[in-house]
């Protein structure tokens, strides 16, 4: 069986930092990259000190609430955190504060080009501090420890690796346009996770593999990408053989573009969940929901549509513009003001996107509209001159006039381009045309 | 009192989990006071819960959140932070090289 007898059956798990003022139950400083030295914004709650209480901060839930409403999730109005135990160096407390069987927002969805992905959940938890591994030793950093992170969890509906990075990818863009987080990938602000496996193509819909591999911490949406292909080969091969794949945990090097394995799952994880004894239950009430719901700001594909229904543009054409929310803002208000002088709003934007005039999105977009203008304005020169210098072209292109007389009129755009080059300045070229035609036709 | 039958290997497992090292000694031991406990505990089923809503708090309290704001008088400078570490370098709480990865 070959590699195209597969079907990939792909999730997608996004975490993601939200970029509170104060991390997520303590009132220490949000800020684990520009912080400069390890340890410095730490208190007895995010170092996990017996007696120290958590708090949750207010906006960190509410901004959950926000991206699940973007993702047209639906809201639990009653919520709850819980503690999920484990040991590691980098959760000091033994456990995670995380939201188990009741998270804030459920079953929502995301549109991509190749169709919908289905969310699962978006809970709110808090992030762990930062491990550096030495060759013999590891070093741990708090300041990490106790930040708002999101994770949001698709249901299987990817269908290949294409889809995944267009779906991280508008993710991230929306994440922005709510200016609820920086997703700064590089650094790990945003941290993606494929879980990957195949199945027949002859398999109905909904069939789920009996196995399963998960791809962590990815940091490039090209490497998740490549991760994910390069499993579905793997896969496929093993498949082939008659074998089922390991159900592990598999990392991705980007100077071999292959995955490797780091864990094998032989027993179920067992988290032992239960309800955080320190945090009281949140309730909202529906009002509260609708006020957050209003509070929404448009997001890129309602952007778009809105810029292209308005001002003339293609679907496509308007997705360009709003790759970020200060694009779409700077682009706006430019079509505003061409609209204002008549300027063809298609021309204009593809003058601009061609590069054809130099732009940065915190010009003012009257300045740019003005060089726009002077780009296409007309060089004077009266019509007598102009059908002087065609006069002239026509005497040196005998040969040319006379393939145009005997009928072979499709040489006229060649001597519109030479009349063009002789005129050597900018002027209308329905003006030459006309002279032209004029002067052939005596 | 209903008899409850609790074997070593749960309580290996229970073990490892809670990162708590027993002997086999240990663990038969531990085996006989789990089935106590778990029978005592066991009383609970007895109760009529047929009109009680699941509970996941006992407090009372809902809501109680904080404000999005830094207070840096609650925080410890790094030397407070690392006081108690028992092994530290350039700032950084140090341990021993940790194997497996990340898991959040
Ligand atoms: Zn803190």
């Amino acid at each position: 069986m070959s590699g195209n007898n597969y079907q990939l059956v792909c999730g997608l798990e996004i975490h993601s930092e939200l970029k509170t003022k104060s991390k997520m139950f303590c009132a220490c400083k949000n800020d684990p990259f520009a912080a400069g030295k390890p340890n410095i914004h730490t208190c007895p709650v995010c170092l996990g000190m017996p007696g120290g209480l958590p708090l949750a901060n207010k906006k960190a839930i509410e901004w959950t609430i926000k991206i699940g409403l973007a993702l047209n999730c639906q809201i639990n109005l009653f919520s709850k955190f819980d503690r999920k135990n484990y040991f590691y160096p980098d959760l000091p407390k033994g456990y995670q504060i995380s939201q188990h069987d009741i998270p804030f927002c459920h079953d929502g969805f995301l549109d991509t080009s190749q169709g919908r992905v289905r969310i699962q959940r978006i809970h709110l938890e808090e992030d762990t501090a930062k491990l550096i591994h030495q060759n013999n030793y590891t070093l741990i950093d708090f300041n990490r420890s106790g930040v708002p992170l999101v994770e949001i969890v698709t249901e299987t509906d990817i269908k290949n690796a294409q889809q995944a990075k267009e779906y991280a990818q508008k993710l991230r863009q929306i994440l922005r346009y709510l200016d609820v987080a920086d997703c700064d990938m590089e650094k790990g602000g945003m941290r993606l996770e494929a879980n990957i496996s195949l199945k027949k193509k002859t398999d109905p819909d909904g069939f789920l593999p009996n196995y399963k591999v998960e791809c962590k911490n990815i940091n490039s949406f090209r490497f998740m990408e490549m991760a994910i292909n390069y499993e579905m080969e793997r896969q496929a091969k093993l498949l082939d053989q008659g074998q089922t794949p390991k159900q592990e945990t598999r990392g991705f090097s980007a100077e071999s573009g292959k995955t490797f394995s780091q864990r094998a799952k032989e027993e179920a994880e067992d988290y032992r969940y239960f309800p955080d004894p320190d945090l009281p239950p949140i309730e909202f009430e529906p009002a509260e929901i609708a006020q957050i719901k209003q509070e929404l700001v448009e997001l890129p594909d309602q952007y778009a549509a809105r810029l292209s229904e308005e001002h003339q543009l293609s679907l496509d054409l308007a997705q360009r513009l709003v790759k970020n929310k200060k694009r779409a803002e700077f682009f706006e208000q430019l079509l505003i003001l061409a609209k204002r002088e008549k300027i063809e709003s298609k021309k204009i934007i593809n003058t601009l996107l061609n590069k054809k005039i130099d732009y940065h999105l915190s010009d003012d977009p009257k300045n740019t509209i003005e060089e726009y203008k002077k780009l296409n304005e007309l060089e004077e020169m009266s019509p007598e001159i102009i059908t002087e210098l065609i006069k002239e072209l026509l005497q040196e292109n005998q040969d040319v006039v006379e393939k145009y007389q005997s009928g072979k009129t499709e040489v006229l755009a060649f001597l519109i381009g030479q009349s063009m080059k002789k005129i050597a300045k900018k002027v209308d070229v329905n003006l030459v045309k006309k002279v032209l035609l004029d002067q052939l036709n005596n | 009192m209903s008899k409850k039958q609790v074997d070593q290997n749960q309580i290996k497992d229970i073990a490892k989990l809670a990162h708590i090292p027993i002997s086999d000694i240990e663990s038969q031991q531990l085996a006989k006071d789990f089935a106590k406990t778990l029978a005592v505990v066991d009383q609970l089923k007895t109760a009529d819960v047929s009109r009680i809503d699941s509970t996941h708090q006992v407090t009372a309290f809902k809501n109680v959140t904080r404000e999005d704001k830094v207070d840096e008088s609650l925080s410890f400078t790094q030397a407070e932070a690392l006081a108690n570490a028992p092994q530290q370098k350039d700032g950084f709480f140090l341990v021993p090289k940790v194997l497996t990865t990340e898991d959040n």
